[in-house]
């Protein structure tokens, strides 16, 4: 999903932590998007322009590294922690079910195999006016979040 | 095994039609519980439940829809598991703050964990042998089966745990 759309969930998520977390908050909801930064050669300025750039980061591997840090940094403080936890995983199902990521595709150099012989599966996207229904939704669900 | 192979029947002798594709089915249930999760991080148990089990419903239909269509796209469906599993502890933490929702966490965390560190030590190290022997032999094993464990369902226990005998959570 768009920048705009995981700011505007970190901005909602916020809302169910103390006022001071809110910058916390969308940084954390941004940074899974960092990872385009290795490969600025990639973007284009098009739809899905950003999306060639992305790394295993923003697939199964990802969530696993993010995760195992968001446990670490629940040494320090839980309430960081767990919205770090949410934030990252916000922003990686919300990629996953918008068809940006494909989750095995850089663990497994032999995705039949991973997928038990079948062919891989294509990313959940493809339809472009499904991909903006759901857009819409998640803006609509945070700016209602955000507002009550 | 057995439990998968009747539960597989059942759907295919239960689920109806569905003009929709197996991957469409997998994508409301990732919607479902996505609502979940905001049911979750506005403490509404009920909900939560009831839009949690529709979607391990929706787990067991959108198979029966793949078989009917002669796909089968585990990838997808697997890492849908994943990443629905991920938001919701998360968001668990989140709304319940203690020691059983942080157990949680790290019994989700633990085995992606030991999945991420044998992928690198099969892609960069595949002649380093780690000595599995003993106690740390069982704590690999049980860690390994639970990397295919379906995590949502102790959730939903948890929940309706919480719900209906009014549990306070430690």
């Amino acid at each position: 999903m768009t920048t705009i759309i995981h700011a505007a969930v970190g901005i909602a998520l916020s809302r169910f932590f103390p006022p001071g977390y809110m910058p916390a908050a969308v940084a954390f909801s941004l940074l899974p998007d960092a990872d385009h930064f290795l490969n600025v050669r990639k973007w284009r300025l098009r739809v899905n322009g950003f999306e060639a750039a992305q790394t295993a980061m923003h697939g199964v591997l990802g969530a696993a590294l993010y995760s195992s840090v968001g446990l670490l940094m629940m040494v320090f403080s839980r309430q960081f922690a767990s919205l770090f936890l949410i934030a990252v995983a916000m922003h990686l199902f919300l990629d996953f079910i918008s068809g940006v990521s494909m989750p095995f595709k850089y663990i497994e150099e032999n995705p039949v195999r991973m997928n038990f012989g079948n062919p891989p599966d294509k990313p959940l996207g493809g339809r472009f006016w499904i991909r903006v229904l759901q857009e819409a939704i998640v803006i609509a669900v945070s700016l209602v979040i955000f507002m009550c | 095994m057995l439990i998968t192979r009747h539960r597989k029947n059942l759907a295919d002798a239960l689920v109806p039609p569905i003009p929709l594709s197996a991957d469409d089915v997998t994508r409301i249930r990732g919607w479902v519980c996505f609502l979940a999760a905001i049911a979750l991080l506005y403490r509404n148990l009920p909900l939560a439940f009831c839009a949690l089990l529709s979607a391990l419903i929706l787990d067991g239909v959108d198979g029966a829809v793949a078989r009917r269509q002669d796909l089968d796209c585990p990838q997808t469906d697997r890492a849908m598991d994943i990443f629905i599993e991920f938001m919701l502890y998360a968001t668990y933490l989140t709304s319940y703050p203690g020691w059983v929702s942080t157990a949680l966490m790290i019994l989700w965390v633990a085995p992606k964990a030991i999945w991420i560190a044998r992928y690198l030590k099969r892609r960069f190290v595949p002649d380093f042998k780690v000595p599995e022997t003993g106690l740390w032999r069982y704590v690999l094993s049980a860690l390994i089966a639970l990397q295919s464990y379906i995590f949502t369902h102790t959730l939903l226990v948890l929940i309706f745990l919480q719900w209906v005998l009014q549990w306070d959570l430690p």
